[in-house]
């Protein structure tokens, strides 16, 4: 008897419990008590918006009569978070999302959840919204020849619409101490390298020092992009046919490098397991001499711990970036992505009133009038214009530091769902020219994979199954690098076996299947 | 004192090799535990051109507090500190309080529907809502963007619940019997009799569920979105678990990714401080404990 009421408790437990699953929630339009439209936005590390003195929201605010409800998480959380607000139904209004190259963006698309963008955005009323969705029409894939997502532009790209930001940087007090030249190809680097690991540049009297490192292997790609292959791509064959880089001869040659480095000490032993700031540390503390890295504004960085470990010196004098090196090939390039990075999305079922105004408000975004609101603040209270040039007088901090707008202005991260700004470019920000000029080379040589955007089938081909080839290329490629063979060829042959035994024939066919529909 | 030189003269050359080994093995087996901890402290106490040297650090070649000036002088790292400190002491109390007197009612034979009700909370132990169902029910309750969902939703370990159950019913019911005739409520009973007999196994739990809740970042991260009310384990946890950030080719750069390892050192120095300054207070309750609910022959 007491099983049959236990059975029976928990049976309508069940039950109750599947009765509360509903569907999504038709959002509804909520005013606040002065009559302002209450939009909830999710972005990563969003900081509390209109909470206190924020001249920014407050202008937004009453530019379009909304008040803002912030949804966010942390960086490392973030799409754990959103997909978590679509399952529930809890879709914000307006949110950023990974765009395309998100298997979730596509189910979002055929379940009702995203606005379909293309349908509202005209190049009369919105003429930089319009601009901006249909600046890839041939590269990013539309559903049914709509966009639902508003690519978020992150810098200047090269005259393919494509950008990339990293390089190699390099101790320009070692080159010059030895007698050397900046290399600019693969076979200078490899002298340059050797030169550094035997020729005591830090001056200590012991052979400490190693020509090259990296934080992973994954962060050698642009030595192998030298190469004219890489570890994800597919490049077109005489055939035409797309076929994976990462099986090639090139890429055998590119291993056979580093194997060369590795087997004489030039490249770091921890090159596999440093973490990128344990590389920052080697680079300053004179024990490495060469390593790939973020350009532009991570230039400020490494200056910044140069100046903070060398107190009294020139912290310019120690680094330089290289321009991106030519390869046996004859070939210069780095893989880069188009110039975008992540898109902003609107709910799909949003009121025709605040699918509106989130269109105007992020047409505004995109205007002179809008970036500057976003990116230098209100004239007066953050910045001031000397020369036509904006001059910060946001206050530092408690710490004596430089102070970022978005830290006294929460409401500038905002800005970031139309396009991306790095406060550290601003005009106001050190070593501009050095910055500017580590971004010329890979934004000129940024070249982009032929299939990065192709739809696959996930039946076919799942993401799982993408990303499993890519971890294999990465751990051969680490495994021939150290292998203590002289000659890795037979390894590279098994790697090569071993990839395409692991659906990577799949992978061949369905990339070729849909890039010929296309 | 005496037995002890015995057992040393009765012990063979064989014996006392073990004895070297094992004090050499256990004193390794220390050091590796003590010296990451030891390390963390040494790095935020650095100067940033000693910290960034990486060298084996035993004694400090520098000291500077410049790491925790900054830590406690930033109205994140201090907010958060706040919110972890109401957050455990007020949840502990709460957690521990309702666990303990759901315990002592299931140790009452005659509680109409005990067996029913006890199966009913053991289910849960087992079996979960998911995550989705638990978003809504805290939404529907009003618990998204509010502190309090740290707390309220905690109300009843079952697995404390059980143990303390154990604990309880090994007090002998004489002592409650003579407190019934005299005139005592169940209430008066638990607090004056049954609280202060079982003071180890209150002691225990509450460390467990001090330092549960002091650790807990996931829940706060997927509920709160106000920064203010995130807990230290959370910030923590954005500042140290970063992505990197030119990985992603997307150049995204929060203020947090900017931060030295010193300053981070500091961080996580901060943030368990507090257990540590509690826990010599409740280690003679939590030795004691430790056997609680345990099996007796």
């Amino acid at each position: 008897m007491k099983k049959r009421i236990t059975a029976l408790i928990l049976v309508m437990a069940l039950v109750f419990g599947i009765s509360g699953c509903g569907g999504t929630k038709t959002a509804k339009d909520e005013l606040t008590a002065d009559g302002k439209l209450k939009l909830s936005v999710f972005m990563w590390d969003l900081d509390s918006l209109g909470s206190g003195e924020d001249p920014i929201y407050d202008k937004l605010s009453e530019k379009f009569k909304i008040e803002f409800e912030p949804v966010t998480a942390t960086y490392a959380q973030w799409r754990e978070k959103l997909n978590l607000l679509f399952a529930s139904g809890d879709i914000p209004d307006l949110f950023i999302c990974a765009g395309t190259e998100d298997v979730q963006y596509k189910k979002w698309i055929k379940e009702g959840f995203l606005l379909p963008l293309s349908d509202f955005i005209t190049e009369d009323k919105y003429p930089n919204l319009y601009k901006t969705i249909n600046m890839y029409n041939d590269i990013l894939p539309v559903t049914e020849g709509k966009h639902y997502g508003l690519p978020i532009q992150n810098g200047e790209a090269n005259e393919n619409g494509v950008i990339n930001k990293h390089g190699f940087w390099i101790r320009k007090d070692w080159v010059e101490k030895l007698g050397l030249k900046l290399p600019a190809t693969t076979e200078e680097l490899y002298e340059v390298a050797k030169a550094f690991t035997e020729n005591d540049p830090d001056g200590d009297g012991k052979k400490d020092t190693y020509g090259l490192t990296s934080g992973g292997v994954w962060w050698m790609y642009p030595m192998i992009n030298s190469f004219n292959t890489s570890y994800y791509n597919f490049y077109k064959d005489d055939s035409g046919k797309l076929m994976p880089e990462a099986i090639t001869d090139n890429m055998k040659t590119a291993i056979e490098y580093l194997h060369k480095m590795f087997q004489e000490g030039i490249l770091d032993p921890d090159f596999v397991v440093n973490t990128q700031e344990q590389v920052y540390e080697k680079f300053i503390t004179h024990k490495v001499g060469i390593f790939p890295d973020g350009m532009g504004a991570v230039y400020n960085q490494i200056f910044d711990k140069f100046e903070s470990a060398y107190p009294g010196t020139n912290a310019k004098d120690y680094f330089t970036h290289l321009e991106i090196l030519e390869g046996p090939y004859g070939t210069r390039r780095i893989d880069g992505n188009l110039a975008f990075f992540c898109m902003a999305c609107i709910r799909g079922d949003v009121s025709e009133t605040k699918r509106d105004t989130i269109l105007n408000i992020l047409e505004y975004m995109l205007t002179e009038e809008g970036c500057e609101l976003f990116e230098q603040g209100v004239e007066g209270v953050h910045f001031t214009k000397e020369n036509d040039k904006y001059v910060s007088i946001i206050p530092k901090g408690a710490d004596g530091k430089e102070q970022s707008l978005s830290k006294v202005s929460p409401a500038a991260q905002l800005g970031n769902l139309a396009r991306w700004r790095n406060y550290q470019l601003d005009d106001s920000v050190k070593n501009r020219e050095e910055v500017e000029a580590s971004l010329v080379s890979p934004r000129t040589y940024a070249t982009l994979d032929p299939k990065k955007y192709l739809q696959l089938d996930d039946t076919k081909m799942p993401q799982q199954d993408i990303k499993t080839l890519g971890d294999m290329t990465l751990q051969a490629v680490a495994s021939m690098t150290m292998s203590k063979n002289a000659d890795i060829s037979a390894e590279f042959e098994a790697f090569k076996k071993q990839w395409l035994d692991t659906k990577g024939t799949v992978f061949i066919e369905e990339v070729n299947r849909v890039a010929g529909a296309k | 004192m005496r037995k002890n030189t015995l057992a040393k003269k009765r012990m063979g050359v064989g014996g006392r090799v073990f004895e070297v080994f094992n004090y050499v093995f256990l004193t390794l087996v220390a050091f590796t535990t003590l010296y990451p901890f030891w390390y963390v402290l040494l790095k935020s106490i650095l100067p940033f051109e000693e910290a960034i040297k990486s060298k084996f650090l035993i004694i400090p070649t520098g000291f500077t507090m410049d790491s925790y000036k900054y830590v406690l002088s930033t109205d994140r790292f201090t907010n958060s500190l706040f919110v972890s400190i109401g957050v455990t002491i007020l949840g502990t109390v709460y957690q521990v309080l309702i666990t303990s007197l759901t315990a002592y009612a299931f140790t009452k034979k005659d509680l109409p529907g005990r067996n029913i009700l006890f199966n009913i909370i053991i289910v849960t132990m087992f079996f979960g809502g998911g995550l989705i169902p638990t978003y809504l029910l805290y939404k529907s309750l009003g618990f998204i963007d509010n502190p309090l969902v740290m707390i309220l939703p905690h109300a009843i370990s079952t697995y404390n619940m059980v143990v303390m159950k154990s604990f309880f019913t090994s007090i002998p019911y004489e002592i409650e019997e003579s407190a019934r005739i005299d005139g005592a409520s169940y209430f008066k009973i638990f607090f004056r009799i049954i609280m202060p007999l079982s003071l180890s196994s209150f002691a225990t739990i509450a460390l467990f569920v001090a330092v549960s809740l002091w650790n807990s970042w996931y829940g706060p991260m997927l509920y709160l979105n106000d920064k203010k009310f995130w807990p230290m384990a959370l910030v923590l946890r954005d500042i140290l678990v970063k992505t990197d950030m030119n990985s992603m080719q997307g150049e995204y750069v929060s203020e947090s990714m900017m931060l030295s390892e010193s300053v981070k050192m500091a961080t996580v120095i901060v943030a368990i401080v507090p257990i540590i300054i509690v826990y010599p207070f409740v280690q003679k309750y939590f030795v004691k404990g430790v056997m609680v609910g345990a099996v007796k022959a």
